[in-house]
């Protein structure tokens, strides 16, 4: 069937096209460049509607044992966000840790068309995955967590052959089913184990003797070498201390030029200027970025409101335990992998500090230059739940309307920040890369968050609507695989999306090694422990997407 | 005055959720409106008209006859006016109450002032278990108001009670106080085993008890003003439906020692 978008300002960053008024032509799933004869069987007219690709969160909390113990742990959540089954949709609950099928559906309704886990256990991949899959709609995957398990630090330790090291990595990625990897507080989750309970960039695990700086100089050039397009996803050390932004310059200094990914930028961006000790480090770190081309980064903004934090850095949340509001939490040791920390939290916009993080995400996002090198992220659930979106585009998209806001909060936390000063307004073409067109390119997405001849027709059609917020909350029309899954912000037609993964070459003789490693210390053999390609894809969950991996190109 | 009244038609087959009958919630709506609620926790979406003859006009009352023990979630959220069960009422009645007055006749399910924090809720007859208790997501059981309870109550009554007032004519089941954080629970006819089961602090008051948690500590016989001042205040707000005052000496019993034990169980002593 041929379906014909007429007349909609396209803006499709990947091609340079920025709000052109132009037609779109979709068959069989794919965007297509028909003779002129061709017959037309559907028409969408879309004269003034703003048309994107679909939205790509590259860095949100859906699956995984902490969302699972989040849920658990927050009943409160569940209370009055009850949404019942509709003939299409089936029932679901939850605010800022929805169960599975209605984050999917909250996403696709939201014009959001994948979005991808960023923290999974290797041990947990199969029930990461299992979770992925019940989220119907959206095309997902997930970055696997390294730098914290033993092999990878006795191999290190052990000053082990670098190519072993990438065999052990990319093992890792086929095991778990991975599209990219990410390291948590490096070492630090394993140096919580032996009562270490902080680890600078250049400490020392007291066990292994390797620093933090070795796991990420180590983890970066192994991508880069095995050819995975999505660089080392770094939640660096130090998250949430105020002092914590030298340890984030430092990261970005110590790179050595190779190709890194700063998530949750925000989270590491604290000074220790002011009365309070605690201040912006927003300029230094956006001065730092914007000099780096090698550095990519997500913000991880702070959205006031009730959520609930879910890391694998088990070592920072079992400080953040004493601000936990309500009062419970859950901080475990995860066998020889890492570790998991949720701790519930409420950011109050009178609150010095939760003001102070919201303005040090926003500072971020108007000081960093390149919107292809910042995602935009809250860390879902972690700086607030992915529907806050649309009231934050609002909030880059409208200066007014971010003052409005500025004289709401904490007004001493303004004093510290350089928020108030700056006047960048983002433009659509702007947001557009930084929710579509970025993301995709940095995570090797080939025919996702563009719309030209041959990509997949993932495709969200707004309504220009000069609010922001109520343009980016419900879009007219939203196109899953060509097919029409949402009108008017309501879902029409339930799909499955797929999940993406990345295989790079490695040489199998690792498994001699590995195979005697989980047996002397794992609780699950290692023919066990890989997760196959049926688990994921049986039950109709969608199919496997194995993505390129190559050499980098920039 | 006057206000609406609904008529049970027939017992119903299904619990029925009717926290939408209260003074305040209807005020303003037409009969017909009234009548379009849905009730019904099932498929059938059973309404108020399908359930209920409603006659009257809005006002500040509402009454329900007969009540019967299906009926759950009554006076839920209330803020103001009067809701008359004549009958029994089912689970949740006064959950999350603000204000106003509930008057059950007969008897009250369970968790009976779940997270009530205001206004007056009496029970002519018995309540079941978790009286003033906590549901899973709240912070909090009963964090204010008063209950009155002529009959006597199930388990757990005050479960994580912050504040508020809890008067049982008659007896407590076991654990009455398990968990409270403040507030006082006034037993007439004595308390059931173990009371105040790692309570924190909070005041049990009553004639006997049927076996002390060995976690409690006998601090001796004293003459307490504090018990007067609240025999005096109940009399004044309460009038009929207030405990009799205790004698002039209390023995006086800490704990729960297993927490920081400034809970405390007051009897009469000899």
């Amino acid at each position: 069937m041929l379906i014909k978008l007429t007349g909609g300002k396209v803006y499709d960053p990947a091609n340079g096209v920025d709000g052109e008024v132009r037609d779109i032509f979709v068959e069989g799933g794919r965007i297509v460049s028909p003779e002129p004869t061709a017959k037309i069987d559907q028409e969408y007219a879309l004269h003034g509607r703003v048309v994107m690709a679909g939205g790509i969160d590259p860095h949100s909390h859906i699956g995984g044992g902490k969302v699972t113990i989040a849920r658990m742990l927050m009943p409160e959540d569940h209370i009055g966000q009850e949404v019942a089954r509709t003939d299409l949709t089936r029932s679901g609950c939850g605010h800022a840790i929805p169960s599975t099928l209605t984050a999917g559906y909250r996403y696709a309704e939201m014009g959001y068309t994948a979005a991808f886990e960023p923290a999974m256990l290797p041990a947990n991949a199969r029930q990461a995955h299992m979770e992925m899959a019940d989220t119907p709609i959206i095309d997902k995957g997930a970055f696997v967590m390294l730098g914290s398990d033993d092999f990878f630090l006795r191999q290190l330790a052990g000053k082990a052959d670098f190519s072993a090291i990438k065999d052990y990595i990319a093992w890792t990625m086929h095991a778990a089913q991975a599209i990219a990897v990410k390291v948590v507080n490096p070492g630090g989750i394993s140096a919580f184990k032996f009562n270490q309970r902080k680890l600078d960039l250049d400490e020392q695990h007291v066990h292994y003797g390797v620093t933090p700086r070795d796991i990420i100089l180590t983890l970066a050039r192994g991508l880069k070498e095995l050819g995975v397009v999505h660089p080392i996803h770094i939640h660096g050390c130090n998250l949430g201390i105020p002092g914590g932004v030298e340890t984030t310059l430092d990261t970005i200094r110590g790179a050595q030029g190779l190709p890194i990914h700063l998530t949750h930028i925000q989270f590491h961006s604290y000074d220790t200027e002011g009365d309070m000790k605690f201040s912006s480090g927003a300029v230094r770190v956006a001065e730092a970025v914007n000099a780096s081309p090698n550095v990519s980064i997500d913000i991880g903004q702070v959205m006031f409101g009730q959520t609930c934090t879910a890391s694998g850095d088990s070592m920072r949340q079992f400080v953040n335990t004493r601000s936990a509001d309500p009062k419970k939490w859950v901080v475990m040791d995860i066998e020889c992998d890492a570790g998991c920390g949720v701790v519930p939290f409420k950011y109050r916009d009178k609150s010095f500090v939760n003001a102070l993080q919201w303005a040090i995400g926003l500072e971020l996002f108007l000081l960093v230059n390149d919107p292809w090198r910042i995602f935009l992220t809250t860390d879902h659930p972690n700086g607030g739940p992915f529907t806050c979106y649309p009231h934050l585009i609002r909030l880059l998209m409208d200066k007014t309307f971010r003052q409005d806001m500025m004289r709401t909060i904490n007004q001493d936390a303004l004093k510290y920040s350089s928020l108030g000063t700056l006047d960048r307004e983002y433009s659509l073409y702007e947001i557009a890369i930084m929710t579509r067109a970025g993301p995709a390119k940095s995570l090797g997405l080939k025919d996702r968050g563009h719309l030209a001849v041959g990509a997949c027709a993932d495709i969200t059609v707004y309504d220009d609507n000069p609010n922001r917020e109520a343009m980016f909350e419900t879009p007219e029309l939203v196109f899953k695989n060509g097919e029409l899954i949402v009108r008017n912000g309501r879902i029409v037609k339930i799909v499955q999306g797929a999940t993406h993964v990345a295989r790079p070459n490695y040489d199998i003789g690792i498994e001699k090694s590995l195979k005697a490693y989980f047996d002397d210390f794992h609780t699950v053999r290692m023919e066990n422990f890989r997760l196959s390609d049926e688990e994921i894809i049986a039950g109709g969950h969608g199919s496997l997407i194995v993505q390129p991996t190559g050499a980098r190109t920039s | 005055m006057g206000g609406l009244s609904f008529r049970l038609k027939a017992a119903p087959g299904e619990r029925l959720d009717i926290r939408a009958l209260t003074p305040g919630r209807l005020r303003g709506l037409a009969n017909a409106e009234i009548s379009a609620l849905v009730i019904g926790g099932s498929k059938r979406h059973l309404t108020v008209g399908d359930v209920f003859e409603v006659a009257g006009d809005a006002g500040d009352t509402v009454t329900i006859q007969p009540g019967v023990a299906t009926l759950d979630f009554a006076a839920a959220e209330m803020d103001s006016g009067t809701l008359i069960i004549d009958g029994n009422a089912g689970a949740y009645a006064g959950r999350k109450m603000r204000g106003g007055n509930l008057e059950v006749r007969g008897n009250a399910g369970n968790y009976l002032a779940s997270g009530m924090a205001g206004g007056l809720i009496h029970i002519g007859g018995s309540a079941g278990d978790n009286l003033g208790g906590i549901l899973a997501g709240d912070r909090f059981g009963m964090i204010g108001g008063t209950v009155v309870i002529s009959g006597s109550i199930g388990a757990r009554a005050g479960d994580k009670m912050r504040r508020g007032t809890v008067i049982v004519k008659g007896k407590t089941g076991e654990g009455a106080g398990t968990r409270m954080i403040g507030g006082t629970i006034w037993a007439e006819g004595g308390f059931g085993p173990a009371p105040g089961y790692m309570m924190r602090r909070g005041t049990l008051i009553g004639s006997t008890v049927e076996r002390l948690l060995p976690t409690f500590v006998d601090c001796g016989r004293h003459d307490l003003l504090i018990v007067r001042i609240l025999s005096r205040h109940l009399k004044a707000t309460l009038g009929d439906l207030a405990p009799k005052p205790m004698p002039l000496f209390v023995q006086r019993i800490a704990g729960d020692m297993a927490t920081i034990g400034k809970g405390e169980i007051l009897l009469p002593a000899d």
